[in-house]
């Protein structure tokens, strides 16, 4: 899956190794979660940094998963204290460092 | 008593200015050009589909807010609003997010969702298809409106787009897309295959999607080999059915149009 960066200024942008390691780090807490698995075939279909959205703050990085006959899943991942999955939001929180 | 009345008539003349000075009511295709969660009708019209898709998280919607450059508002002025709407099957991407006041007159966020109603009843009995409607609410929702609901209220006329208009960024960046036609599901429309993950496409689908929307053939295509496909078709026809502009028609747009002064 492709990470692309959403700049506020249109600007293209490579993700950073941080932002790289933010979403492999989100899909295997994603993955964990007990609601996810219940899906039928999830596929992660779309990663986006909103670079104008702080790292640490929610829906820095939007996620998406597409599962067939179903409605896609969109979450959305950021840097913070403790790892935690807010299936309900989608806000998924990944523990820095 | 008169110079209090002469007080609050000039307060609320001003507060009326206020409100309805430089909305935003049609969004900057530059900035939002409208984004697809899904299509299928299936998942869209089954009653309560709405309340399965999650809410945008606040500090997105700040993050929009800026981007559209309002700095300031009051309660209730402001929401912000998806272009393709959820109803719609809309995305909660940023490319799908845009600020539309309430107060404005007479267009506001309660003529739009009266369009949004009227695309879902139309789509969902299957008098138009439901890439229709998202076609026509992402393009400008108020020539929708004239189209499919009847005349703008209050006399309106439908709203030209926003691009970098007073109240906006004057420099507005470019497309997030590179394309004003709105995002579509690369997983939803039919024939499409996911991308390798180095950005090409498997031999049985070989036509690769741009990020700005347009394909690109194998054969006589100068920019394909660069192309990093975001998704990939087996015949033009199918790119061109999922709402795709083939590279030649948008190189001979490029080419016929004026050059700056």
């Amino acid at each position: 899956m492709n990470l692309t960066v959403i700049t506020t200024d249109g600007s293209t942008a490579a993700p950073s190794a941080q932002d790289q390691t933010l979403m492999q780090k989100a899909q295997r807490l994603i993955e964990a979660d007990p609601h996810f698995q219940a899906l039928k075939s999830p596929v992660l279909s779309r990663a986006e940094v909103n670079a104008g959205v702080a790292a640490t703050a929610p829906g820095y990085l939007y996620l998406r998963y597409d599962v067939p006959g179903a409605v896609p899943q969109e979450l959305w991942a950021h840097w913070g204290k403790a790892d935690h999955v807010a299936w309900k939001s989608g806000q998924v929180t990944v523990q820095q460092g | 008593m008169r110079t209090l009345f002469t007080f609050l008539s000039l307060l609320l003349g001003s507060s009326v200015l206020a409100a309805t000075n430089h909305d935003p009511v049609v969004p900057d295709s530059r900035l939002s050009p409208g984004d697809v969660l899904t299509s299928d009708t299936a998942v869209i019209c089954v009653p309560g589909y709405t309340k399965t898709v999650r809410n945008v998280p606040q500090a997105l919607k700040e993050q929009v807010y800026r981007e559209y450059d309002i700095t300031g508002r009051s309660p209730g002025e402001y929401e912000i609003d998806h272009i393709i709407s959820l109803e719609l099957g809309g995305s909660n991407s940023i490319r799908n997010l845009f600020p539309e006041s309430y107060k404005s007159q007479p267009l506001n966020a309660h003529v739009k969702d009266t369009l949004e109603n009227k695309l879902h009843d139309l789509a969902c009995s299957g008098k138009i298809t439901m890439q229709e409607a998202q076609q026509a609410i992402a393009s400008n929702w108020t020539t929708a409106y004239l189209k499919y609901v009847g005349p703008l209220p209050g006399g309106a006329q439908p709203m030209q787009e926003v691009a970098g208009s007073p109240g906006q960024k004057t420099a507005a960046p470019a497309n997030r897309s590179g394309s004003t036609v709105p995002v579509l599901p690369a997983s939803t429309s039919p024939g499409v295959v996911p991308p390798n993950a180095d950005g090409s496409c498997p031999a049985t689908a070989p036509i690769k999607v741009s990020k700005a929307g347009i394909y690109h053939l194998p054969q006589g295509d100068g920019s394909y080999a660069r192309t990093h496909a975001q998704s990939c078709f087996a015949t033009p026809g199918a790119a061109q059915a999922a709402g795709y502009r083939s590279a030649g028609v948008a190189s001979r747009v490029r080419s016929a149009r004026p050059a700056p002064r």
